[in-house]
């Protein structure tokens, strides 16, 4: 209902906005445009959360381009919209592909995506759905402190930005990161294998990082989620279904402050802020966490009910 | 057309026909509708085993992704029991993507796929891959994570997850169901049919038993009235048909019976009406032959009774005209001569009632001689000259007797040619009368014509009767007694001739007398076969002289 009345807002919004930006003409703050996949629930609440976060970050109103399945269609409407537009945040796949089909030199930021450097054209940065080692770390340290280990499988070609990060991030939160490359699934499940067997309870922890070759959800979760209930090992995400089956914790995006954000970004790239290379791919650390009780039972972590409320999620739901 | 009349000639019973079309036709169907339904059931059986085949490989392949990811095969034991667990599954295996056999269970298959062959890597779930005569193989790959996983793209990601294959399992399952079901579905088809078939064959006996038994009744019927019972009648039961055939043929016989009852009346009245006939006839016949018989018996005796006083009177008359010519009384002699006459008109009358009487009473006997005909029409002519002078007539005589004499009774045929010549002679006046005789080999021929009075052909027809002249005037007028020609007729009869007459009133008459030869016994009037020897008969008196 909630998302429903903000969606109605919103297109309202939306209609006076261009009729006003038309009117305005040019203005010293930078008319931004947002495109977004105009997709049904429960993608569509998910959007219409980060543009409420965009919006708030601007006074003037945003040009809002739904993009459909459709990309010529896509390409073409944003072609005619773009031209008196100063900076571009697309939004999810659909976003960054007509962004980068449209011939526009301005700035464009991206979000909603799983992202790596590589995808990213020079005009362009963004904010990838991938939640930044250190938040992770320190939520695990937050939770369990004793764990000293956290091995992660993953893809050198999708995650090996991150992971250099998270060596460093590692060291600072005083745990050992074993990372571990593996280009396909069958070579993810030995190397998991290999983990489960050597890992001793409490200290080693695991890591599911998001890409899709290094863990699948319907094979090797279940085998690692249950291996790691049977020798009380710590097991983190980015996914809060993996909370609800039995991980100890997850983080996912504040849809709302990662929207913040990514207009802030905007303003920044607008501003003809010049940001070193390495620094245009940012990891996600506006986050929500979700939890699971059990399993924080299990492994004998008591939490206080202030630290209970801190997790937006708690599995299994009451 | 020809097996068929063969087969089943027209000529057999209507049951027997009935009865094998309907079990023929019977048979064909239930096997015809058993093997169809055992193939449209077999097909769908084996559509199910295939379906069955394709979910357990389908399932089998989703439990197998751990034991191929670890090469592992305990971690597929389980799953390979469970699909083989399933009903008519006998084998399994798992295949790594590079074609090694990570675990078999139940036994060595039959056929082992090659999966390093193109067609393998274009498939996506599970197919028949192959089939043997006692086996179906199916094959399916097995994909590094669920299929079901990747149906909705992401928004979030630039890439859908890679689905990698790393391998293959292989279910192979029996056909020994398929075939338990093909048999038992074609023997339970075949078994219902052919229950329906017998129950069918049993209901057409009693339809057909209700057709032919009434049928049989009536033919059996229609025998016994062959063989002539009458009084035969169907019992009007059966089919509708049937029926309508007994009522015909009641309705037949009826009229049958009827017509045979009155021709046997008929029949019975005729013949009491004929037996009564001939029983009147026979009566009437011999009473004729006897009266017959009497008359002439009578007649004969009569005449000669007759006869001698008359002879008598006769001779007496003459002996005393002869006197009284000696004295020269000429008018006694005149009244003397008139008696004589008159005495000789009744002996000629008494001889010809004779005569005739004889020829009734079959006491006339021929006396054939040779007779030489020239003389005997000369003889003839000689007593006929002066009556035919009298009537100032011209006589023409023709003979041809071929040269030889003719076997014949001379007296009879004299009499018959006097009687024809008298006749004519009597009744033309100036006339001319011409006789013509001729013989030759096959017979006698003697034909008198005269240009006299001559007959209407109603005369014709009854002159040759007894005491008939042809109108009442003529014995006033020429005399006579109508024997004559009687006479003359019953002679020729008596020789097996004829006589006939073709005569025109006021122009003449020509008389024909025909004799076959040689001469045989004819028919006399009345045949009595009586042999008498009546020759005490004088020489006839010459009725020619007579009539002076
Ligand atoms: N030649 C003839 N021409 C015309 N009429 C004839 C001739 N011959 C016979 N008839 C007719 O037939 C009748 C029968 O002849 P038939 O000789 O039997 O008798 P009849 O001459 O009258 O008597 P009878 O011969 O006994 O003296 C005759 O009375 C006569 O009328
Ligand atoms: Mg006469």
């Amino acid at each position: 209902m909630a998302r429903r009345a903000a969606w109605t807002r919103l297109l309202r919004l939306l209609i006076f906005v261009s009729i006003l930006s038309y009117a305005h003409g040019v203005s010293a703050a930078p008319r931004v445009a947002v495109l977004y996949p105009d997709m049904p629930e429960p993608y569509r609440g998910i959007f219409s959360a980060i543009i409420d976060g965009i919006a708030d970050e601007f006074s003037d109103p945003l040009t809002l381009i739904p993009l459909s399945n459709d990309q010529k269609t896509n390409n073409a409407m944003s072609q005619l919209v773009l031209k008196d537009v100063d900076v571009i945040i697309a939004l999810g796949r659909r976003g960054l592909v007509t962004a980068d089909g449209v011939a526009f030199e301005k700035p464009v930021v991206v979000g909603a995506l799983l992202l790596t450097p590589q995808d990213l054209k020079p005009h362009m940065s963004g904010v990838t759905l991938a939640v930044a080692p250190e938040v992770y770390f320190s939520q695990l340290k937050k939770l369990a402190p004793q764990v000293k280990r956290v091995h992660v499988v993953y893809n050198p070609t999708i995650s090996a930005w991150v992971i250099d990060f998270a060596k460093a991030s590692a060291r600072l939160a005083g745990v050992e990161l074993l990372s571990y490359q593996s280009k396909n699934i069958k070579d993810s499940a030995l190397l998991y294998r290999d983990i489960l067997r050597v890992s001793k309870p409490m200290e080693d922890a695991i890591w599911l990082m998001p890409d899709a070759s290094s863990v699948d959800d319907s094979v090797i979760l279940p085998l690692i989620l249950k291996e790691a209930w049977n020798r009380n090992l710590v097991v983190f995400s980015g996914n809060p279904a993996h909370a609800k089956r039995g991980a100890l914790f997850s983080l996912y995006p504040d849809n709302v402050l990662m929207g913040k954000a990514l207009a802030r970004l905007a303003l920044q790239r607008s501003n003809a802020q010049v940001e070193p290379d390495r620094d245009r791919l940012r990891p996600l650390r506006d986050v929500q966490a979700a939890i699971n009780l059990r399993t924080a039972d299990h492994l004998g972590l008591r939490l206080s009910s202030e630290q209970q409320r801190e997790y937006t999620l708690k599995f299994p739901m009451p | 057309m020809d097996i068929f009349e063969r087969l089943l000639p027209p000529e057999i019973s209507i049951r027997r026909q009935l009865s094998f079309t309907v079990t023929v036709g019977v048979i064909c169907m239930a096997l015809a509708a058993s093997l169809t339904t055992a193939w449209l059931e077999s097909r769908s059986v084996r559509e199910n085993l295939t379906n069955q085949g394709l979910k357990t490989a389908e399932t089998f392949s989703a439990q197998s992704i751990l034991a191929l990811l670890f090469s592992s095969k305990e971690n597929a034991a389980d799953a390979a029991n469970a699909a083989l667990s399933f009903p008519n599954v006998i084998h399994v295996a798992i295949y790594s993507i590079d074609d090694e056999t990570l675990l078999k269970e139940g036994g060595e298959p039959e056929w082992r796929p090659n999966l390093l062959r193109d067609e393998f890597s274009e498939r996506n779930g599970a197919w028949l891959a192959h089939e043997t005569s006692n086996t179906l193989n199916f094959v399916a790959p097995v994909y590094s994570r669920l299929q079901t996983e990747i149906v909705d793209e992401s928004p979030f990601q630039l890439e859908a997850p890679v689905s990698e294959r790393i391998g293959y399992v292989h279910v192979v399952m029996g056909k020994a169901a398929l075939r338990e079901a093909q048999t038992g579905i074609f023997v339970n088809n075949v078994g219902v049919s052919l229950f329906f078939a017998v129950l069918l064959l049993f209901m057409l006996r009693i339809i057909v038993n209700r057709i032919t038994t009434p049928l049989q009744e009536l033919s059996d019927l229609m025998k016994k009235t062959e063989t002539g019972q009458g009084m035969v009648r169907a019992a009007v039961t059966g089919p509708d048909e049937v029926r309508r055939m007994a009522g015909v043929f009641n309705t037949m016989m009826a009229s049958l019976d009827e017509r045979d009852r009155q021709l046997r009346e008929q029949n019975d009245t005729l013949e009491a009406r004929v037996s009564q006939r001939t029983r009147e006839l026979v009566e009437a016949r011999d009473q004729a032959v006897a009266a017959s018989r009497h008359k002439s018996e009578f007649l004969a005796n009569m005449s000669h009774e007759l006869r001698t006083p008359l002879n008598a009177i006769i001779g007496y008359t003459e002996m005393v005209i002869e006197e009284m010519e000696v004295d020269g009384k000429e008018e006694v002699i005149s009244d003397l001569t008139r008696v004589r006459n008159a005495a000789n008109n009744l002996l000629r009358m008494i001889n010809d009632i004779l005569d005739l009487a004889k020829i009734e009473a079959g006491k006339m006997e021929l006396w054939l001689e040779p007779v030489d005909l020239g003389e005997l029409i000369d003889e003839v002519v000689d007593t006929a000259r002066i009556l035919i002078k009298k009537n100032d007539n011209q006589l023409d005589v023709i003979v041809d007797d071929g040269g030889q004499a003719v076997m014949m009774d001379v007296s009879k045929l004299r009499q018959i040619i006097t009687n024809l010549l008298s006749n004519a002679a009597k009744f033309t006046k100036a006339g001319r009368v011409t006789i013509d005789a001729k013989r030759n080999d096959t017979g006698l021929f003697v034909s008198v014509n005269d240009t006299g009075v001559g007959m209407t052909p109603e005369q014709q027809a009854y002159i040759f009767e007894e005491f008939r002249q042809a109108d009442m005037s003529t014995t006033r007028e020429y005399g006579g007694t109508g024997l004559g020609l009687s006479i003359t007729r019953s002679l020729c009869a008596l020789m097996g001739g004829t006589v006939t007459v073709d005569s025109t009133q006021g122009v003449g008459s020509k008389f024909t007398v025909k004799i076959p030869l040689p001469v045989s016994k004819g028919q006399s009037s009345l045949s009595t076969q009586v042999a008498l020897h009546e020759s005490e008969d004088p020489p006839k008196q010459n009725r020619l002289d007579a009539q002076n």
